[in-house]
């Protein structure tokens, strides 16, 4: 029987191939990461910032490995649903269920040995293709440019992890075998209907409820973890609900193709609904990694809204800072390094080159609840900062007066004429809320007359000089400020660009890095869809051959199954995009009020741009089986055995 | 009167060497507009290989087949699928109909992938001819084999084809459902004025036809004008009392 089998696989090596290509990427991922964390450890860069780099690409492993699991399992029932016949022959003289089982078992971990020695060689690419990307996109450390060390724990690693999880999806298949009755040889059954379809159902719904449900109520209390157990669940419910789903998205989907085609199309849009099972297994396995990669374009552009949205308030060009010696800080961190001569300010306003010079004077902590205060001149900040005023006026700001920000006004129950009392070095006193005003990063402060401020003790502190240039030319004002600040050592000039770049960058880059190791776990979906797509051209031979000899082109087959790939691949990019936008908008909720807040933004353009990758992979999926389909011999085809 | 199809010469060998197989020997026939010819034989005869090379789904290694004045053995592959789909149509023993679509779609089908309106009044005809008015939107699963098989004669018949070639159209039904299935084809052919060339090994079947081509091994060696089932029975019998 062991040899049978092995030969069974040696003559069918392409089908073993196909099957077994999905499960080798999301090996190869894992072998890639203990690579790479095996070899900073060893080199003792084990950056701390590294650790979540290792944690994202494990979690990303981990769930290609799933997608591919999937696949495998999929691919391993049709075939051995098209070898129903054969299993039936070998009942028929005498090979008993268990041996069938066993064997179908045996050709699942022989798949799986194959693909977890293909991944732990990939792996060595997946960990140099990933240390360039880390190292030219920096934003977690750098990777040392070593040679990769391969220990003994991530060869059986890697080995157990692509033979236990090939074994799994080879479990259902394999119980599958050994029912095949032995009359299935001589009669032409048709595969039995799958049973248990209404309480799948109630089931799928209640887990995928419960999944969707858990999202709103993780934004409510902030509470990440429920975001992965929602995520979780509805992703298992959309696997239960698949048929279902998948027929009803199927055949919508598949108007606008079927009408853009017409026969060819027609037929495609019908194939892709006659097996709803299968369609929903191969869409779902493209759904879970395209959801991730939706999730990461859409949390990383909600991590860059605010940054942005503050970066267009900004209104100044430059920042003048006295002499450094300090890491850079800001208002809230107080003052840097030596005073910076007043006298630079009225030299900065005599420019012509310069619209607006407003010095802000701030004072850290030591004041009311350890927040910074700042002295702004009320009548020229708003040239430099718009602090989108919520009530009030900054024309009030005068003697007595403060401006607070929205968030303490909504966290004390403050609104314009109410009374605060402050405390600092030179003793307490009370101001009346004029102004209030949404806080920006940079500005969270109390805001005051400068006359104020220095009443309150805190004067001696150094002011930042806002410069705005006059008539949109910032290359000639910051030569002129240039000119007098080189009279002034020590003072630095910084471009508005690279406070706000700096971060955006980093956040780019990080996306940039996730965003490849999601798009494998995609890539896989999309391997899936060739190998169903492939073994269904073997089941439906026939047909084709018919469709063949009644006349249909080449040309014609090969555009009704791209059209059956491009309706799957919608399908499954149709529910990627959608629940990878709930679960983007869940997190984004979660970290709106974190150190590093975000705010849920749908990146249009980058969405666009992964909708029309979806589709042309589609097409591109369905080269290989097209071709196969329009190459089936028609007098072999339609042959009566 | 020209001939609706004809074959001149018609040799061709399957593998090569020692195992090569001679499925026609030079075999020449002209079928006639409006007739229904059977060409019937033992297993391994030639006579699904003849029928093959006469509709362009195979090509003769050497001699000539011409469909109506088209050489069909000069044409590329594109041309003969077109050829296929316009002027001839088919008609097998299994897998007939196209099991996504309905019994209405897959008669219209050859229609639809060359992208013309079908003719209703032409369809309708051959709808009722074939019986099948009430049965246009069901699918394949949902009719019986006699109905399948119904379907795929009026699916052979809707492009008003030079000839229709029918490939053990009973094959796989019971004698019941075979005759059914026959005197449906025999008033469709009457009825409609079309050519038929049908391969069987089942004499009663040959009996509905015009004209009974008997084959052995790749040779033509009888040609009857309306046996009846008795006669070719004899012929039948006679090939294999000598062989």
């Amino acid at each position: 029987m062991t040899a049978l089998t092995v030969k069974g696989m040696m003559a069918h090596w392409r089908r073993a191939l196909l099957t077994g290509m999905a499960a080798v990427v999301g090996v190869a991922i894992v072998s890639g990461t203990l690579i790479i964390s095996d070899t900073a450890d060893q080199l003792g860069s084990g950056d701390s910032d590294l650790n979540i780099v290792r944690q994202v690409m494990l979690i990303a492993g981990g769930v290609t490995l799933v997608v591919g699991t999937f696949i495998v399992n999929l691919m391993m029932s049709v075939t051995v649903a098209q070898r129903t016949r054969e299993l039936g022959l070998l009942r028929c003289i005498g090979a008993g269920t268990r041996q069938i089982r066993r064997s179908v078992l045996l050709e699942s971990l022989l798949t799986g040995a194959v693909n977890a020695l293909a991944g732990l060689l990939l792996g060595f690419g997946v960990a140099s293709a990933l240390r360039a990307l880390i190292n030219t996109r920096t934003f977690a450390g750098e990777l040392p440019g070593h040679a990769f060390i391969l220990t003994p724990r991530t060869v059986i690693a890697v080995l157990l992890v692509g033979c236990v999880t090939t074994v799994i999806s080879g479990l259902g298949p394999a119980r599958r075998a050994s029912r095949v009755a032995p009359v299935a040889a001589l009669l032409e059954l048709p595969p039995a209907p799958s049973g248990r379809r209404r309480s799948r159902m109630v089931a799928g719904t209640l887990v995928f409820g419960a999944g969707v449900a858990a999202l709103p109520i993780a934004v409510a209390t902030g509470r990440g973890p429920l975001i992965l157990a929602g995520a979780t669940l509805s992703l298992a419910g959309l696997r239960l609900l698949g048929p279902l789903v998948a027929e009803r998205l199927a055949s919508v989907v598949g108007l606008p193709v079927a009408s853009a085609l017409r026969m060819p199309g027609v037929l495609g849009r019908l194939n892709a609904v006659r097996n709803p099972e299968r369609t929903a297994a191969t869409a779902s396995a493209l759904a879970i990694g395209l959801a991730l990669l939706v999730f990461i374009t859409i949390l990383s552009a909600s991590a860059k809204a605010p940054l942005l949205r503050e970066y267009a308030r900004d209104r100044a060009d430059f920042q003048l800072w006295p002499a450094a010696g300090q890491e850079a800080g800001d208002q809230k961190t107080g003052p840097r390094g030596e005073p910076m001569n007043p006298a630079i300010v009225a030299r900065l306003r005599a420019l012509p080159e310069v619209a607006a010079v407003v010095p802000v004077r701030c004072a850290p902590g030591t004041l009311a609840d350890q927040r910074a205060v700042c002295a702004v001149d009320p009548a020229t900040i708003a040239e430099v900062k718009d602090l989108e005023l919520v009530s009030g006026s900054l024309a009030d700001l005068g003697h007595g007066a403060i401006g607070v920000s929205q968030d303490d006004a909504t966290a004390a129950g403050w609104t314009t004429g109410a009374t605060v009392t402050m405390h600092a070095a030179g003793g307490s006193r009370t101001f009346i809320v004029k102004a209030i005003y949404r806080a920006t990063e940079t500005f969270g402060a109390y805001l005051m007359a400068p006359a104020d401020y220095a009443q309150l003790g805190a004067g001696a502190t150094t002011p930042t000089v806002y410069v705005r240039s006059a008539a949109d030319d910032p290359a000639a004002a910051r030569e002129a400020v240039a000119r007098v600040t080189a009279d002034y050592p020590g003072v630095e000039i910084h471009d508005r660009a690279e406070f706000h770049q700096s971060d955006i960058k980093q956040i780019d880059n990080a996306s940039a890095v996730y965003r490849a190791l999601t798009g494998l776990a995609a890539l896989v979906g999309l391997f899936g869809i060739v190998g169903t797509l492939a073994l269904s051209i073997v089941e439906r031979r026939r047909e084709l051959g018919l469709l063949r000899a009644v006349g249909m082109q080449r040309r014609q087959v090969r555009s009704m199954i791209r059209a059956e790939a491009v309706i799957v691949t919608l399908v499954g990019g149709a529910l990627g995009l959608g629940l990878g936008a709930l679960f983007a908008w869940a997190a984004a909720g979660v970290f709106e009020h974190s150190s590093s807040p975000t705010e849920f933004t749908v990146p249009v353009g980058g969405l666009a741009a992964v909708a029309a990758l979806v589709v042309l992979a589609g097409v591109a999926a369905a080269v290989l089986p097209a071709q196969l389909a329009s190459r089936v011999d028609v007098l072999r085809a339609i042959a009566t055995d | 009167m020209t001939a609706a199809v004809r074959a001149v010469a018609v040799c061709r060998e399957y593998g090569i060497g020692a195992a090569a197989v001679t499925a026609l020997d030079n075999v020449s026939v002209a079928v006639q507009r409006g007739c229904f010819m059977a060409v019937i034989g033992p297993s391994g005869s030639g006579k699904s290989t003849l029928l093959h090379c006469l509709a362009g789904l195979d090509t003769p290694d050497s001699g000539e087949v011409y469909l109506g004045e088209t050489e069909l053995t000069r044409l590329s592959e594109q041309d003969r699928t077109r050829l296929r789909r316009d002027r001839i149509g088919f008609v097998f023993q299994a897998f007939n109909v196209v099991p996504v679509l309905t019994a209405g779609e897959n008669i219209l089908l050859p229609l639809r992938l060359a992208g013309r309106a079908p003719d209703r009044q032409w369809a309708d005809r051959v709808i009722d001819a074939v019986g099948l008015r009430d049965r246009l939107r069901h699918r394949p699963s949902q009719l019986s084999g006699g109905q399948q098989q119904r379907v795929a004669v009026a699916r052979a018949l809707v492009t008003r084809p030079e000839v229709v070639f029918a490939d053990e159209p009973t094959g796989n039904l019971d004698s019941g459902a075979s005759a059914e299935l026959m005197r449906f084809l025999r008033r469709s052919i009457g009825e409609l004025g079309q050519t038929v060339v049908m391969v069987t090994h089942n004499p009663a079947m040959a009996a509905y036809a015009d004209r009974t081509l008997v084959l052995n091994d790749g040779r033509v060696v009888d040609d009857l004008r309306s046996p009846t089932a008795e006669q070719v029975l004899d012929r039948m019998q006679a090939l294999g009392a000598r062989a």
